[in-house]
């Protein structure tokens, strides 16, 4: 009940504050407006997240969601999007922080949160398990589980 | 009514009038022209920007004075100013518009998101096996004061919009100017993303010491130029360019771009505003995904080095014989390797997602620990890109004097500091020899490009090294004992390997062909297996080869001998001994000792 409460506000605090979401993939978000060169492999993966447009499925593997990216490619919006954006982006990275216990995404997530990023470290170490609970665990779910262990 | 009108106007006018000698200075001040980025074009001014909204007069892209004057006029009353808030920062700071930004939903949006707390300079370095990107690529930071970390940050990019070409129109379009440049804004863990972690570049932040007042200016600078089209250049008006351009508007003081009307190469750029006094503050390194896994290597002792094989190969994660410090260190790094294998497109998605899994789940039972950080040799520090080279010698048993004249970028035996070990481009450089007895000028050689990629291989990663020459050559002509110039083209593929971290071996396999009406037949191709030896006892640097080539003609078979042994005085200065043999089929051999000085700068 618990866990549905939090998606719901998360959702909730994603819908409300976020603009049109339309995101084009030559704007400010994403790798369209980067200088690309090599690894074509994941190009095609990401374009797709890209033109996707749909938020809630951006799990462990496909790197740079862009839905919680405002169209002018700024970070914006409340806590819960925030935090949402950036786990989008850097589910992968988060992943090793919150095994290592420490690291720039836990202080990064714990500034978003107003938290103590060394509790933080040590609460999502104690917690791996539950907030990765397998290998294809979706940005949102993480969101709401880590919000949860902060209390934020 | 009417009559009261014309009254108020004829009280007015002589008020202007008064005014008017101020704004005609003032609208051919520096600080005017580099915030609207005019340039000097036949006599007057044109405006670098293309599109029409960045000026508010019609005549504005050419005219200095009209368009300040016409901005101070709609500042005054309309809402024109929440568009351009640097520029009307400026007039109020000067007196000639009054009021504020407060009302401006869009840009105080603007401001609440950013959150700027200073500008940072970033340049994102090299990646291995394109001695190309040596030349990097710059773009700007919007600091945040945001809670956390700099990964809030926003990163500015001054890019091309090229839409869907790609390769030669790409290239060529780029040179002369065919695509439109634009800035575009994405949080900073983005742009850590994108060359970190794909594109596995080192990126260098550089600190900018700007005033308060000077930083504001540069965000309200960067918000105005949102939506601003530059013709682009790659060689010219690129990304680096573009930024010396934004620093000059915030301070007219500085002379940053007066350097760069011929092309402007990233890295110089960033060496330019390292020069200027007090810009740069603190400098941060943050090295990049491949760049943490080697140093993480080499830190290894050799159980852990055999334990991470076992893992990365046999995925057999068990290691009681390390320590937990030990073991973390290895589920560390394999983890990252599984990231780098995942996005060079080398492991599918599924294997990735178990793989890593298994080894975050190991590392979460483990201690925390501080993370093990490489560290940079900063690329702002390394040698000059121009160079220019004086040396004698000897071509059999005649003596010539040389010059050469390279305007990018490095090779081999050069001082590597700050750039890569083992990778060489050469960009128009022009070889011009003057032999004593006969009072000859010759056109020794001019290479268009030329590079050499050495990359040792090993057993976590395998490289390719290969080797690329495009250039005119002199040659000689044994059977009429003619000499001329011909297009040399040869390129090749091979490994290299490390026997010492400063001592590799390698081998490559050339394709080679000359053009020209000095060879019989006019051309010839073959194929033309190279090993050599590189070596880095800095300040001494050595490279050997011996290539055999196998050619549709006699003339091209030959086997050719090179050493150039470098002793290396300061970064920017050394001494080279040259050394080159061939041997043809007609048993005609060529030898050439040579003795250079070269200076970088």
């Amino acid at each position: 009940m618990k866990k549905i409460l939090g998606v719901a506000v998360v959702c909730a605090s994603v819908v409300l504050t976020a603009p049109a979401h339309a995101v084009d993939s030559t704007g400010g978000c994403g790798l369209g407006s980067m200088a690309w060169r090599g690894q074509s492999g994941i190009i095609p993966q990401s374009l797709a997240i890209t033109t996707n447009n749909t938020f809630a499925n951006n799990t462990f593997g496909i790197t740079f969601g862009t839905s919680g990216c405002d169209p002018n490619g700024r970070i914006t919006g409340g806590t819960g999007r925030m935090v949402l954006a950036f786990l989008e982006d850097n589910m992968e990275q988060f992943a090793m922080d919150a095994a290592a216990g420490n690291g720039e995404t836990i202080e990064t997530l714990a500034g978003i949160m107003n938290v103590d990023s060394a509790t933080l470290g040590k609460e999502v170490q104690q917690n791996f398990a539950y907030i990765f609970p397998n290998d294809n665990v979706e940005a949102l779910d993480v969101t709401v589980r880590v919000m949860e262990i902060a209390h934020a | 009514m009417r009559q009261f009108i014309i009254c108020l106007i004829v009280l007015l006018f002589p008020l202007s009038a008064v005014a008017a000698p101020d704004v005609s200075d003032f609208a051919q001040s520096t600080g005017w022209l580099r915030m609207l980025h005019y340039q000097k074009k036949y006599g007057g001014y044109e405006g670098l920007i293309i599109d029409e909204e960045f000026y508010l007069n019609p005549d504005g892209r050419k005219n200095p004075q009209a368009e300040l004057e016409t901005e101070i006029r709609e500042f005054q009353t309309g809402e024109s100013k929440c568009r351009f808030p640097a520029r009307f920062t400026l007039l109020k700071e000067k007196g000639y518009v009054s009021g504020d930004l407060s009302a401006c939903k869009e840009y105080q949006q603007f401001l609440q998101d950013v959150q700027p707390a200073g500008i940072t300079l970033l340049f994102t370095d090299a990646y291995m096996s394109n001695p190309a990107s040596m030349f990097g690529h710059t773009l700007v930071r919007i600091d945040t004061a945001r809670k956390g970390t700099q990964m809030l940050a926003h990163g500015s990019n001054f890019g091309v919009l090229s839409g869907t070409d790609n390769g030669a129109v790409f290239a060529i379009k780029g040179l002369i100017g065919g695509y439109n440049g634009s800035y575009s804004l994405s949080p900073y863990w983005t742009v850590i993303n994108t060359y970190n972690n794909i594109e596995n570049r080192d990126i260098w932040e550089y600190k900018l010491n700007l005033s308060e007042d000077e930083q504001i200016q540069f965000v309200n600078h960067l918000y105005e130029m949102k939506d601003a089209k530059i013709q682009y250049f790659f060689l010219t008006k690129n990304c680096s360019y573009m930024i010396l351009e934004l620093l000059e508007a915030v301070r007219p003081s500085l002379d940053l771009s007066s350097d760069y009307n011929y092309y402007a190469i990233p890295l110089d750029t960033v060496k330019t505003v390292l020069e200027e006094p007090d810009l740069v503050g603190e400098i941060n390194y943050r090295p990049a995904r491949y760049t943490k896994i080697k140093h993480q290597i080499k830190q290894m002792s050799a159980a852990q080095y055999a334990a991470f094989i076992r893992g990365i190969k046999e995925h057999n994660y068990e290691m009681d014989e390390l320590t937990p410090s030990e073991q973390r260190q290895v589920l560390e790094t394999e983890y990252q390797y599984y990231q780098y294998k995942y996005t060079a497109g080398d492991m599918e998605l599924q294997e990735y997602r178990k793989n890593s899994f298994a080894v975050l789940r190991r590392r979460s039972q483990l201690p925390p620990a501080e993370e093990l950080k490489p560290e940079g040799y900063n690329p702002a520090l390394s040698h000059g890109s121009y160079q220019i080279s004086f040396s004698g010698g000897v071509y059999n048993h005649k003596s010539f004097e040389q010059i050469n004249i390279r305007p990018a970028y490095t090779i081999l035996t050069d001082n590597n500091d700050g750039l890569i070990r083992g990778a060489g481009i050469r960009v128009l450089e022009t070889t011009l020899r003057y032999y004593n007895q006969r009072h000859r000028l010759v056109l020794q050689r001019f290479t268009g490009l030329a590079i050499y990629s050495l990359v040792p291989a090993g057993r976590v990663f395998s490289p390719y090294s290969y080797k690329t020459d495009f250039s005119l050559v002199r040659e000689y002509n044994p059977q009429n004992e003619k000499e001329g110039t011909v297009g040399n083209i040869e390129f090749g593929i091979g490994k290299s390997y490390a026997l010492t971290e400063r001592f590799w071996l390698y081998g490559l396999l050339n394709f080679h062909g000359q053009y020209g009406g000095l060879i019989p037949d006019n051309y010839w191709v073959g194929a033309a297996p190279e090993i050599g030896a590189y070596a880095d006892f800095s300040p001494v640097r050595i490279h050997l080869a011996v290539e055999k080539t196998f050619a549709t003609s006699r003339f091209g078979n030959r086997l050719q001998y090179k050493a150039d042994v470098a002793f290396g005085l300061t970064k920017d200065l050394s001494l080279n001994f040259e050394y080159n043999a061939s041997q043809n089929h007609h048993g005609h051999n060529q030898q050439e000792w040579l003795t250079a000085v070269k200076y970088s700068f």
